[in-house]
C-alpha cells in the first residue's frame, strides 16, 4: 500500500533524525531547574500509553517515557519527560490542529513544560481554557522552556500550528512534567500519576507529506568551477521549509549556491532539485521561486509599482491580476506610499524593498534572498525580518545570505556555514555549536559564591576551565560534556545552597560558531 | 510566532482569487509573454539614453538632405530630375542601407542582451517563469519595432526631401502617376528586411561576444567587400539579398564579380529563413546561458 510505504518512510526519517537532535541539544531542565531551587520536588510519574490510541503504528515508540536523567536525592529535583514526534496532517484546519495532551490524574500543583526543538507550538490550554494563546518558537527554545501550571485535575493540551503541518516537517521535542510537592500530601504524592495522551492528529498521519525531493531543495554532490576557480565543491545539502541562512565570508560560495539553485549558473557536476523541479526549466520553477538578488538595477524612470508590474506582466498575468499582485507586494514591504515615485530617487533601503516586493509579488513557495538586509536602517530591517518570519511561518522556504550574524541567528531556523566553497557546518545553530567538540561549551553561572562553585566543579573531569567573572558574581565554566556538567551543577547548587541567578551558555550563538569554524578565533567572554 | 491576522488571511484569500481562473493555453500565454517583453523593451529602446544614438543615426540622412536642399552644391546633377533616382540609389545603398541601418541595427540588437548584462539587469528576465526562447522572440521584436520605424521614416523621409525640395511639381507627378511610389515602397521594404536580417545577426553577435565591436566591424567589412566575393560566398551575406531587391541597381565598379541578382521570390524567403535559423541558434544559446556579472 502506497500510504503504508510513505508512513514507514516518514517514521524512519523521524526515528533517524529525532535521536540525533535530542542528543545534540543541552537538556533544558538542567538549565531551568536551579531557578526553582527553593522548592521541593519529587518525581512525577508518567504512565505511558494508557490513553494512547493503539491502532496507529509508531505511537508507542514515539511517546514511550524513559527515566529521568536527574537523580533525585530526597529534596532535590527530578523530572520525567516524554519524547514526542509529530508529523501533523497536511492541510489541517484550525479545528484539526495536532494536539498533544497530558491527563493529570492527581490534584495538586504541577508544573509542566514542553520544549519543541523544531516546529511551532501554537497554544497551551488547561481544562479547555487557553492559557497561552501564541507561543513563539523562540520563547520555547531550550533553556527557556514554556511552563504551564495547573492545580486541578484535567488536561494540559499542547497544540501545533497548522502551518507547521503544511510544511510537512516533523516536530521533535520533549514534554516535561514535574510536580511541586510543597502543597501536596505525601499520600497524594506517592500515587500521583499522569497519563500522556496523544490525539490522533499528532500521530503520524497517512496523509502527511513525506520528506522527499518534491518538498525539499536538494543539492547532490554539486560542484561549480569558474574555469579553474572554485565556486562550490561537492555540496550535499537539503533545505527544508523555514528560514535557512547561508553564512560565510566573501567568496565562500553563498551567491554561487543561490545562483545554482535559481538556474542562473549551471553546476559543473552534481544535481540540484528545487521542490522536485530542475533549476533549468524556468517556466515551472519560477512560478514557485522568487529571487531577490543583490544587483541594484532598475529601468530608468520606472516607479516602484511599474517595476513590479513589468515583471508580473512578463509572467503572463492579466492587467488586473498584475495590479492586484503588485499592490499586495507593495503592502507587504510597506512601500505603498512611495509606490508611484521613481525608483531612481529611492534610498538604498527602499530599492532593496522594491526588489524584495518584486520577488514575492507572484506568491512563490521558495524565496531566495541575497544579502537582503544590506542598506536597511534598523527599523526597516526589523520589519523585513518580521516579514521573512511571516513568510517562513506560512510554510515558505526562505533562503537568505547575510553577513549580519546576530540577525541571522535571531531569525534562522537553520544555518549553512560556507568557507572557500565548502559547507563547513549546517543545521540548527545550537546543534552546530554542540558538534564542535574541540571547543568546550562556555557557560556563565551568575551566583552568590562563585569561588565555592568553582572549587566543587573542578573536582570533576567535566570542567575544563573555570574563571570568575570580573564582578565576582558569576563564574565562566568551559566543559566538553554539557549534559553531565548540568547534572553536576544541579547537585553542587543543591548541596552548597548556592543562590543562583541564571545559568546560560555564552558561546552557542552563530557568532561563536562562525568564529570557531571560519575564523578560528574563538568566542570572547 | 506571528499571529495570523485577519488582514493576512484576507491577503491569502485575495491571492487565491488572483491566481484562480482557467489558465490560458500555452501558445496564448507565450504570445502574452512575448508582447509583455516586447512592450517593456520597446519602451527602453525608444526612451533610454542608448536610444539617442539611434535617433542621431536615423536622423542623419534627413538632416544631410535638408542641408543639401537648402544649400545645393554647384553641380549639374541636382538640376536634372532624371538623375535623382540614381542619386537616391547611391545615397540609399552607400549611406542608409550599408552604413546607417547596419550600425543602427548593430547598436540596438547587440544591446538587447549585452546591454542588460552590462546594466546587471538580465537576471530579472531569467528569474521569471518565461521560456528563454520566448524572451529571445520578445526581445527581437522589441528591437525590430524602433529600427523599422525609425529607418522606415529615414528611407521615406530622405527620398521625399530629395525629390520634393528640388522638383516639387515633377515629383508629385512622379509619385502619383509614375514609378516613384513603387520605388519608395520597395526601398521601404528593403529597409524592413534589412532590419529583420541585420537584427537577427547582431542579436546573436551580442550574445556570443563580450565586446561585439570587433565582430561588428568585421561583419561591416564582409558586407562591403561583398562585390568582390565569388558567387558562392556572396550568398553568405545579408547585403547580397538586399541589393537584389533594390529598385535601382547600382554599379559596383570595375572590380566587381558580377552575378545575376537573386529573384525576390528567393531573396525574401531566404532572408526570413536565415533570420529564423539565427533566432533558433540564439534561443539554443540563451537556454544554456549563465549569468555571472562579476566576470563581465
Amino acid at each position: 500500500m502506497c500510504w503504508q510505504r510513505r508512513l514507514r518512510g516518514v517514521l524512519a526519517t523521524v526515528m533517524a533524525v529525532a535521536p540525533v537532535l535530542v542528543v545534540r541539544a543541552a537538556d533544558p531542565f538542567t538549565t531551568a531547574a536551579p531557578m526553582f531551587k527553593d522548592r521541593q520536588w519529587t518525581p512525577w510519574k508518567v504512565a505511558a500509553g494508557q490513553s494512547t490510541p493503539q491502532s496507529v503504528a509508531g505511537v508507542q515508540k514515539l511517546v514511550d517515557p524513559f527515566p529521568t536523567p536527574i537523580e533525585a536525592n530526597g529534596t532535590g529535583v527530578s523530572v520525567d519527560f516524554v519524547e514526542f514526534a509529530t508529523i501533523p496532517k497536511a492541510g489541517a484546519s484550525g479545528t484539526e490542529w495536532p494536539r498533544m495532551m497530558l491527563l493529570v490524574d492527581e490534584p495538586g500543583t504541577k508544573r509542566m513544560f514542553v520544549n519543541t526543538m523544531q516546529g511551532m507550538l501554537y497554544s497551551v490550554s488547561y481544562d479547555g481554557k487557553t492559557v497561552s494563546p501564541y507561543v513563539d518558537i523562540n520563547d520555547a527554545k531550550w533553556g527557556n522552556p514554556l511552563e504551564t501550571r495547573g492545580s486541578e485535575r484535567g488536561f494540559q493540551s499542547f497544540a501545533f500550528h497548522p502551518q507547521f503541518t503544511e510544511r510537512g516537517t516533523a516536530g521533535y521535542g520533549k514534554f516535561y512534567t514535574w510536580a511541586d510537592t510543597s502543597n501536596m500530601t505525601p499520600a497524594a504524592d506517592a500515587n500521583s500519576t499522569a497519563t500522556v495522551a496523544v490525539s490522533p492528529e499528532v500521530i503520524l498521519s497517512a496523509d502527511a507529506p513525506a520528506l522527499s525531493s518534491d518538498n525539499l531543495i536538494t543539492f547532490e554532490e554539486v560542484s561549480k568551477f569558474y574555469g579553474e576557480i572554485l565556486g562550490v565543491n561537492r555540496v550535499n545539502l537539503q533545505i527544508s521549509p523555514g528560514i535557512t541562512s547561508l553564512v560565510g565570508p566573501n567568496g565562500s560560495g553563498k551567491t554561487t549556491l543561490m545562483n545554482l539553485m535559481c538556474g542562473l549558473l549551471k553546476p559543473t557536476s552534481g544535481q540540484i532539485s528545487v521542490l522536485g523541479l530542475s533549476p533549468h526549466d524556468p517556466e515551472p520553477l519560477f512560478r514557485k521561486l522568487g529571487y531577490c538578488s543583490q544587483f541594484d538595477s532598475f529601468p530608468n524612470r520606472a516607479t516602484a509599482r511599474e517595476f513590479i508590474e513589468f515583471y508580473l506582466l512578463v509572467q503572463g498575468y492579466t492587467r488586473q491580476q498584475t495590479r492586484d499582485l503588485a499592490q499586495q507586494a507593495l503592502e507587504r514591504v510597506s512601500l505603498t506610499e512611495a509606490a508611484d515615485r521613481k525608483v531612481s530617487a529611492f534610498s538604498k533601503g527602499m530599492r532593496q524593498r522594491v526588489r524584495l516586493a518584486q520577488s514575492i509579488a507572484h506568491n512563490p513557495s521558495v524565496l531566495v534572498l541575497d544579502e537582503p538586509l544590506n542598506g536597511l536602517d534598523p527599523l526597516a530591517r526589523a520589519e523585513i525580518i518580521r516579514l521573512f518570519r511571516q513568510l517562513a511561518e506560512a510554510g515558505m522556504y526562505v533562503i537568505i545570505s547575510s553577513h549580519i550574524l546576530h540577525e541571522v541567528d535571531m531569525m534562522s531556523d537553520s544555518v549553512v556555514l560556507l568557507n572557500n566553497g565548502y559547507i563547513v557546518a549546517e543545521g540548527e545553530v545550537h546543534g552546530v555549536r554542540d558538534e564542535i567538540h574541540e571547543r568546550p561549551i562556555q557557560i556563565l553561572i551568575r551566583c552568590d559564591r562563585p569561588q565555592v562553585l568553582a572549587a566543587r566543579l573542578f573536582e570533576h573531569e567535566y570542567t575544563v576551565e573555570a574563571r570568575i567573572h570580573d564582578d565576582r558574581q558569576g563564574l565562566f565554566v568551559k566543559t566538553r560534556r554539557p549534559d553531565d556538567f548540568y547534572l553536576l551543577l544541579n547537585k553542587v547548587i543543591t548541596e552548597q545552597h548556592l543562590e543562583v541567578e541564571s545559568v546560560a551558555p555564552v558561546d552557542d550563538d552563530l557568532n561563536a560558531v562562525y568564529q570557531y569554524l571560519i575564523t578560528s578565533d574563538g568566542a570572547s567572554t | 510566532m506571528m499571529e495570523t491576522t485577519p488582514e493576512m488571511r484576507e491577503q491569502s484569500a485575495a491571492s487565491a482569487v488572483i491566481q484562480s481562473g482557467p489558465p490560458p493555453s500555452r501558445w496564448r500565454m507565450w504570445a502574452r509573454q512575448v508582447f509583455a517583453v516586447a512592450r517593456l523593451e520597446i519602451r527602453k529602446n525608444f526612451f533610454s539614453r542608448r536610444a539617442i544614438l539611434l535617433y542621431l543615426v536615423a536622423g542623419a540622412p534627413l538632416v544631410l538632405l535638408s542641408m543639401l536642399a537648402l544649400f545645393p552644391p554647384p553641380t549639374d546633377d541636382l538640376e536634372n530630375f532624371g538623375q535623382l533616382s540614381q542619386i537616391y540609389a547611391g545615397i540609399y545603398n552607400g549611406l542608409i542601407l550599408r552604413t546607417l541601418v547596419f550600425f543602427g541595427c548593430a547598436w540596438v540588437f547587440m544591446n538587447l542582451f549585452r546591454g542588460e548584462v552590462v546594466d546587471r539587469s538580465l537576471h530579472y528576465y531569467f528569474l521569471v517563469p518565461v521560456r528563454r526562447e520566448v524572451l529571445v522572440v520578445g526581445k527581437y521584436f522589441s528591437g525590430l519595432v524602433p529600427t523599422v520605424l525609425l529607418f522606415g521614416i529615414t528611407t521615406v523621409g530622405s527620398i521625399l526631401i530629395l525629390y520634393f525640395w528640388l522638383f516639387p511639381a515633377e515629383s508629385a507627378r512622379y509619385f502619383r502617376d509614375g514609378v516613384g511610389l513603387g520605388q519608395l515602397l520597395t526601398y521601404l521594404g528593403v529597409t524592413v528586411l534589412a532590419c529583420i536580417g541585420y537584427g537577427a545577426v547582431f542579436l546573436i553577435v551580442g550574445l556570443f561576444f563580450r565586446n561585439p565591436i570587433i565582430p561588428g566591424l568585421a561583419l561591416y567589412g564582409w558586407e562591403w567587400i561583398n562585390f568582390l566575393l565569388p558567387p558562392g560566398l556572396k550568398k553568405v551575406s545579408v547585403i547580397h539579398y538586399l541589393q537584389s531587391l533594390v529598385p535601382v541597381p547600382m554599379s559596383e565598379g570595375p572590380f566587381a564579380v558580377l552575378v545575376e541578382p537573386t529573384p525576390a521570390y528567393i531573396a525574401v524567403p531566404s532572408l526570413l529563413a536565415f533570420t529564423a535559423i539565427v533566432l533558433f541558434l540564439a534561443s539554443m544559446y540563451i537556454r544554456r546561458m549563465e549569468i555571472s556579472y562579476a566576470a563581465e
